[in-house]
């Protein structure tokens, strides 16, 4: 077999610009986390049911190891260390505030997936909140601090 | 001296930052400059001879730099270490076959090892691995524990005579005598079976040999980073000082990760020496449940007998233990679940045996709980049936069971995993139970909310079972506290941390001796080359242990400080006070010196230091307590099933738990949470499926269902504390305690939901097929 | 895994019999067959691409063996596959009834599965392994027409 094709990906991730030539395979957790050293997004199961590499992708979340790198030619994506500016975005606050994380492996997938969430619903009550992090497994929180995150930073984003 | 953040404070999280903005390191975020990717190949075939390795396809891979079967390994190849001999105990025969680092003549298990490919890229590396040739002769396959020790069942180890790895004995009293004229005996078979740790990161591990300095650095999802040093170091035949293993941030451990010198572990070293290039290992997820340990099956032939009052007067217990192909950890779960099953009980007479069997399937080592969850499930039980025969209520048995307040320390008079007698220190089990009873609304919801539930036509039910946990076992773990010029003060323990918080606790723990705040002190875990004696993180261990090694640390320190700053201020020791980061005399505020001055006084570049003196503001202590010290806890449920398709909503959780003095009660909750909801996933959701090939059926998270946040419940949690009197803080252990009772509580709360015509409940896990066949009366054994 | 079924073709009882020694059609049996060819008397050896689940094109080495031939009323059928994705090995028990022009087949796979096609596709195996059986036996009957 000759050497593997190479095809341009290019797009802006965070905010800054990348241009990159990968092999057609090759899938976008492993380009975000192996090609652009954002190694905040995390590889759990490489397919699709933990969630801890969700990553936006215009806006919504997306599941970067169910997607190939050359699928995200074009878009804007933003990962985990994205979220905060000079100081912590508010979920990742609320996070800190109501322990809403202990080995912190599956967390930057839960940060991303909640971004949309709570943008779509300011205003989520428990139910809501364990369907909208259902996709997402923990193995240390049993969720229940994670829930009271959310809770806690839906009502600081309320103001 | 600060209290906001000293012990007993729910001091937020000092690691919370790196971890939530993704800057946290974990072994898979280590990126060195011209480093390789190893992907291995393994057995499809659970037993097998191993007749022949062809690497040369996939050498001839562009891409693919190296590849190694056993006989490429030479000298280097031998099985692993025995981690854990067998204790002193009398009536035990023992023998060990351990892991290999790639297989030789044998496979024994699906997912076994048997070629190493090294590649460019992980893509590549899995390339090449599926080019390589493997030819094995298939042998029967032993897939059942009871089948292991069957006359006809293939032979496993040929040096052994049989599949049997151990034959123990423990017993206190005199079962039959005493038993004799018991008012009432209960005795059935119970199955229990476990599963995967599925932590979110699976394992991993590089490897940096630098050629020039002849340093070796190891960065590896270990729980043990100190014996892996020094094991792989004797291995490798290098200086301990020129090996450094660091175990970053992980991402959850729960026990396969102190499984040591698993074949991935001993190898990448190995080859990173050869190749002289930095080399890297992720496991997927779907390897790992062949490739890390996990725990599965008991099958126990347990006996009750009690009084007509429902007393306890003896338990005898006969089990089957799976340890799968090779018991490099040798007898620590058997023993765990021969303890445990004693429970907060005054059992005066116990006759347990155990076969622990080999099978071919992957290596069982201890999971969250390591096999106290089958004791306790076999006595709780045992208990719930008596209870039934001789309608007494099923709190009211257990109450009249506990050992009672005055009776600690109490010998039990057999041998724990730890090598000491089991003696529990400290204990208060009638609070707990009467917390629990309240929290949870014992006698409304038997006189007034079930009755509705019942005349609605709905399956409701309580179900309310209590424990103990040896915790907080030896050897010793140690700490060096330092304060620096800055102020700062910094910890390092040899402990690793996945996640517990250690960051935080251990901090809180130094802080409040030496005046400053929790998040003024730094602490390094689990980096040999920060500290480099101690064990691990295990067995509810690291607040006890470390804990206390850091707190003794940090009291020498802070005599240093008060001695150092007496000369400094001019002032006797006796009139000195630390806090807020200075040290002053008191009542006069400015005679007052910051404590990182005092750090560099205490090193001075001119002048004389006094003989017999230390320079600096550091200390090393160590801890090792004489025994465990004994947790326990009272967990209550309200469940519903739907008759119909057997699934369950748990309404109400409740646990009431007793680990002595709480260091960070937000942190121990919070690992209450998740040990509850790892229960949970065991009791009903998790199951390694195996066909009669030995083959595992579900290795993905598609199949193996791990619990989401619509499984898991609200928990209520409530404290009751007896401090161990076996160290200085009085702490006990808590990090699995959660996970223990939950398959018993599960079993007795569905039995109450469906009332009298209710199958009995005597296995675990009960995914909803499972108790959906129940329900239809098919007990199917 | 245990497949069992019957198949009523369209053709009798001796043209079935005599059909499924042929290689060609014999091939046609096994869906995602490649390639299938004599190596000696009923013994034949190939290539199949099998798809079961998330375990998608993955190539096995085939090698099937006809024995315990009984014309035209029965014979058994030895599977042995092996490729990347795994393992099968088993044996088909096939017996044949005269149904006048027609022939009723009834057969029954009994087959060991191994590695990721066993360990990540288990839940479609049998599914998947009953459908094949069913289409391939058609592909055989439109061919014997």
């Amino acid at each position: 077999m000759d050497e593997a094709q190479r095809v341009n990906v290019g797009g802006s991730v965070n905010g800054a610009r990348f241009e990159r030539e990968v092999e057609p395979r090759l899938l976008l957790s492993d380009f975000l986390r192996h090609e652009l050293h954002l190694t905040g997004t995390h590889v759990g199961c490489e397919h699709g049911v933990c969630g801890a590499c969700t990553v936006l992708i215009d806006g919504e979340a997306v599941r970067s190891c169910l997607m190939l790198a050359v699928q995200a030619d074009g878009c804007e994506i933003t990962t985990v260390e994205g979220l905060a500016g000079d100081a912590l975005h508010p979920i990742q606050a609320a996070f800190h505030e109501a322990h809403g994380l202990q080995c912190g492996f599956c967390t930057p997938g839960i940060l991303t997936s909640l971004v949309p969430f709570l943008r779509d619903h300011p205003d989520p009550d428990e139910q809501e909140i364990r369907e909208a992090i259902s996709g997402n497994l923990c193995r240390c929180t049993g969720y229940q601090n994670i829930v009271a995150a959310v809770e806690l930073a839906s009502e600081n984003m309320r103001g | 001296m600060t209290t906001t953040s000293g012990i007993g404070a729910s001091t937020l999280r000092n690691e919370d930052h790196r971890l939530l903005t993704g800057s946290a390191l974990f072994v898979d975020d280590v990126h060195l400059e011209g480093m390789l990717h190893v992907a291995f190949v393994r057995s499809d075939y659970a037993h097998g001879v191993l007749r022949d390795v062809d690497l040369s396809a996939a050498l001839a891979l562009p891409g693919v730099i190296a590849a190694y079967a056993a006989d490429d390994l030479g000298e280097y190849w031998s099985p692993g270490p025995l981690l854990v001999p067998p204790p002193p105990i009398e009536r035990c025969e023992f023998r060990s076959a351990t892991q290999v680092p790639l297989a030789k003549d044998k496979v024994r298990h699906v997912g076994e090892a048997i070629a190493m490919i090294v590649a460019e890229s992980r893509y590549v590396a899995e390339d090449g691995a599926a080019l390589v040739e493997v030819d094995i002769e298939p042998l029967p396959a032993v897939a059942t524990t009871e089948g292991a020790l069957a006359d006809d069942a293939a032979r496993i180890h040929d040096q052994f005579d049989s599949n049997q790895a151990a034959h123990v004995v423990q017993e206190k009293g005199d079962y039959e005598s005493a038993t004799a004229d018991a008012a009432l005996r209960v005795r059935r078979r119970f199955r229990m079976d476990r599963g995967a740790s599925a932590p979110m990161e699976n394992r991993g591990i590089v490897a940096q040999w630098d050629e020039r300095c002849a340093e070796l650095t190891i960065w590896d999802t270990t729980q043990a980073p100190i014996p892996i040093r020094n094991g792989l170091a004797h291995m490798l035949g290098l200086p301990e000082t020129h090996v450094r293993v660091i175990a970053p941030f992980i991402g959850g451990g729960f026990g396969p990760k102190i499984m040591m010198f698993y074949p991935e572990e001993v190898l990448l070293p190995w080859a990173a020496m050869q190749l002289k290039r930095p080399l890297k290992w992720i496991e997927d997820r779907q390897e790992s449940f062949f490739a890390t340990t996990q725990e599965r099956e008991q099958i126990h032939d347990a006996e009750l007998a009690v009084d007509a009052d429902g007393r306890i007067l003896g338990v005898r217990d006969s089990f089957l233990c799976d340890t799968g192909a090779y018991n490099p950890y040798g007898l620590t779960i058997p023993i765990n679940s021969q303890c445990t099953l004693l429970g907060p009980y005054d059992v005066p007479n116990y006759w347990s045996e155990f076969r622990l069997v080999f099978t071919n399937k992957p290596i069982v080592t201890p999971v969250r709980g390591a096999g106290r969850q089958h004791g306790v499930f076999v006595m709780e039980r045992l208990l719930d049936l008596a209870a039934a025969e001789l309608g007494i209520d099923r709190a009211e048995i257990r109450r009249r069971n506990f050992l009672p307040p005055d009776a600690f320390p109490h010998d039990h008079e057999i041998l724990y995993q730890d090598f000491a007698p089991l003696v529990y220190d400290s204990g208060n089990y009638e609070p707990a139970l009467d917390k629990a009873l309240e929290m949870i609304d014992y006698h409304r919801f038997a006189t007034e909310l079930q009755p509705a539930y019942r005349t609605d036509g709905r399956a409701v039910g309580l179900g309310i079972v209590s424990y103990v946990e040896g915790t907080g076992v030896g050897p010793y773990e140690g700490a060096r506290v330092t304060v620096q010029t800055d102020g700062r003060v910094c910890v390092a323990t040899g402990v690793g941390t996945q996640g517990q918080g250690h960051f935080t606790s251990f901090a809180q723990v130094v802080a409040e001796p030496l005046g400053v705040s929790a998040a003024e002190v730094d602490v390094i875990t689990g980096d040999t080359s920060h500290f480099n004696w101690g064990t691990g993180t295990f067995a509810s261990r690291g607040a006890v242990v470390a804990g206390n090694a850091c707190h003794a640390a940090a009291l020498a320190v802070r005599g240093k400080i008060l001695a150092t700053a007496a000369g400094a201020l001019g002032a006797d020791e006796s009139d000195l006070e630390i806090g807020g980061g200075f040290v002053h005399v008191r009542d006069e505020p400015d005679r007052t010196i910051s404590l990182g001055d005092l750090a560099a006084r205490a090193n001075p570049l001119r002048g004389a230091v006094t003989p017999g003196t230390e320079p600096g503001l550091e200390a090393t202590a160590y801890f090792g307590p004489e025994r465990g010290s004994t947790a326990s806890g009272v967990h209550a449920i309200v469940l519903e099933i739907d008759r119909d398709t057997a699934q369950i909503d748990i309404l109400r959780y409740v646990v009431v738990h007793d680990c002595g003095t709480v260091i960070n009660p937000m942190i121990v909750e919070g690992q209450i949470h998740g040990g509850v909801a790892h229960g949970i996933g065991n009791a009903f959701y998790e199951e390694l499926v195996f066909d009669e090939g030995a083959q595992l059926m579900n290795a993905s998270f598609m199949d193996y269902l791990l619990p989401t946040a619509m499984d898991v419940p609200h928990i209520e949690t409530a404290h009751v504390m007896t401090p161990s009197p076996l160290n200085p803080l009085g702490v006990k252990g808590v990090g699995e305690a959660g996970a223990i009772p939950v398959g018993a509580l599960f079993a007795q709360a569905i039995e109450d939901a469906l009332g009298a015509d209710a199958p009995e409940i005597l296995e675990m896990p009960l995914s909803p097929n499972r108790l959906f066949e129940l329900l239809q009366g098919d007990p199917d054994a | 895994m245990i497949i069992q079924s019957e198949y009523l073709f369209d053709a009798d009882r001796p043209t079935v019999y005599a059909g499924l020694q042929d290689p060609a059609i014999l091939a046609k049996a096994l869906p995602g067959t490649q390639t299938l060819e004599i190596v000696e008397g009923t013994r034949y050896a190939g290539e199949m691409v099998v798809s079961v689940g998330p375990v998608t094109a993955a190539r096995f080495e085939v090698s099937v063996e006809l024995t315990e031939l009984i014309e035209p009323e029965s014979f058994t059928m030895l599977v042995g596959g092996k490729g990347k994705a795994g393992f099968v090995d088993g044996r088909a028990d096939v017996r044949l009834e005269d149904r006048g022009a027609q022939c009723l087949m009834w057969y029954k796979a009994d087959l060991a599965v191994g590695g990721r096609v066993a360990s990540v596709g288990q839940r479609l195996l049998d599914s998947v392994g009953k459908a094949m059986s069913q289409r391939g036996l058609k592909a055989v009957d439109r061919m014997l027409q």
